[in-house]
């Protein structure tokens, strides 16, 4: 048990002190591996690959973030729910 | 003068960010190479003078349209997540630099802390918005509803420059409209009240707030509980004991606003082991000395 005032018990410190470097490794390496993916795997068979996609879309006027785009939300939702139904 | 260091580097970002003013006369987004780069910043993708990508718009783009998880977009969040944490937002946001100008220029600011339940709206606004609506195709749901960046950096130079979006103006815009207005009069009442309550990014990224490379760190030992720093926050967070919290967007302002004689809040570059801070290299396995102030404790 511990005492008041008494400090965290340093095992649990040490552990979670360890771990830390370990773990941004793990997460940069599957950032690496995501980015990598995202640039060489092919999405539709015909050679597009994801970050053509993000360039495409850069590219372009997007009528969403503009506020264009009247998506139809309520139609959407109701084709949604058809669906389901079907 | 160190409020002023942020802000240039901020006003430096936003620069970089945005190389090509000259496209707003003619309303047509910028299309190079560079696009095919996400930025841990929100900043619209179709603002004519953007350089790189929005990756909260890419990330609803590629789930709405592609059907597949966006791992490309993904990795770059965490990346510079694992690394920098949120830091990105204090230092290299657009819109959160935009949001700090307007507070500053405010006439009815005030100092508020956090609303201990709508700091969760963040959570439904990414769940619901920037995954489920696109996830089950019905709208790229952050960009088309409520995105204020969009509105302002894309939506509103676009259609001024192009009198042939005009005529297609409808409900959404307007909304959005309407939304940006009151986002921009709360935010000149409360500080960086967007951050606060909506912004999906700046969650995703601070998540791993406690396990990145940067990191604000408190000296306990050091700290006086005199809350001077609590009211310097931007993100009216409880200082100090969110210090590099989920919600914590590491812009130092505590660092210092904390009096120079306790010196009890710092930058530090944590490797676990090890650290970098502003006293130096310094070792963290100093155990011996941990369990020497145990037994004098017991």
């Amino acid at each position: 048990m511990k005492k008041k005032g008494q400090l965290r018990d340093f095992k649990h410190e040490k552990l979670l002190l360890s771990l830390k470097m370990p773990l941004v490794i793990i997460l940069l390496l599957i950032a690496t591996f995501f980015i990598y993916r995202g640039v060489t795997k092919d999405i539709d068979g015909f050679g597009t690959h994801e970050i053509d996609l993000v360039k495409t879309n850069g590219t372009n006027v997007c009528q969403s973030c503009i506020g264009l785009a009247d998506a139809n939300l309520w139609e959407n939702l109701k084709k949604l729910f058809k669906g389901e139904k079907k | 003068m160190k409020f002023l260091k942020r802000k240039l580097i901020q006003l430096m970002f936003l620069i970089f960010q945005n190389p090509f003013i000259q496209n707003f006369l003619n309303g047509r987004p910028y299309a190079g190479p560079t696009k095919s780069f996400c930025t841990p910043g929100l900043h619209c993708y179709s603002c004519p003078a953007m350089a790189f990508s929005c990756p909260l718009g890419t990330i609803q783009y590629i789930i709405k349209y592609a059907s597949i998880i966006p791992v490309y977009a993904l990795g770059s969040l965490l990346a510079v997540a694992s690394l920098f944490g949120s830091a990105t937002c204090g230092y290299f946001c657009p819109f959160g630099f935009f949001q700090e100008l307007l507070y500053k220029i405010s006439p009815f600011k005030t100092v508020k802390k956090i609303h201990p339940v709508f700091r969760y709206t963040k959570w439904f606004i990414l769940i619901v918005f920037v995954i489920l609506m696109p996830a089950l195709h019905l709208a790229q749901g952050f960009c088309a509803y409520i995105c204020p960046s969009g509105t302002l950096t894309a939506g509103i130079p676009i259609l001024l420059a192009n009198p042939g979006y005009r005529a297609s103006i409808g409900i959404t815009f307007y909304w959005k409209f309407s939304l940006l207005i009151i986002i921009i009069l709360y935010v000149m009442r409360e500080e960086r009240a967007f951050c606060r309550y909506i912004c999906p990014l700046g969650l995703m990224l601070g998540l791993l707030n406690r396990i990145s490379i940067f990191r604000i760190k408190l000296d306990k030992n050091k700290c006086h509980s005199c809350s001077v720093c609590e009211s310097s926050c931007p993100m009216g967070l409880n200082l100090p004991e969110e210090i590099d919290s989920t919600d914590c967007i590491k812009c130092g302002q505590c660092i210092d606003a904390c009096p120079s004689k306790f010196k009890a809040i710092q930058r530090e570059i944590n490797f676990g082991f090890a650290s970098i801070s502003k006293n130096g290299f310094e070792k963290k396995f100093n155990f011996k000395e941990i369990e020497k102030n145990n037994t004098k404790t017991q």
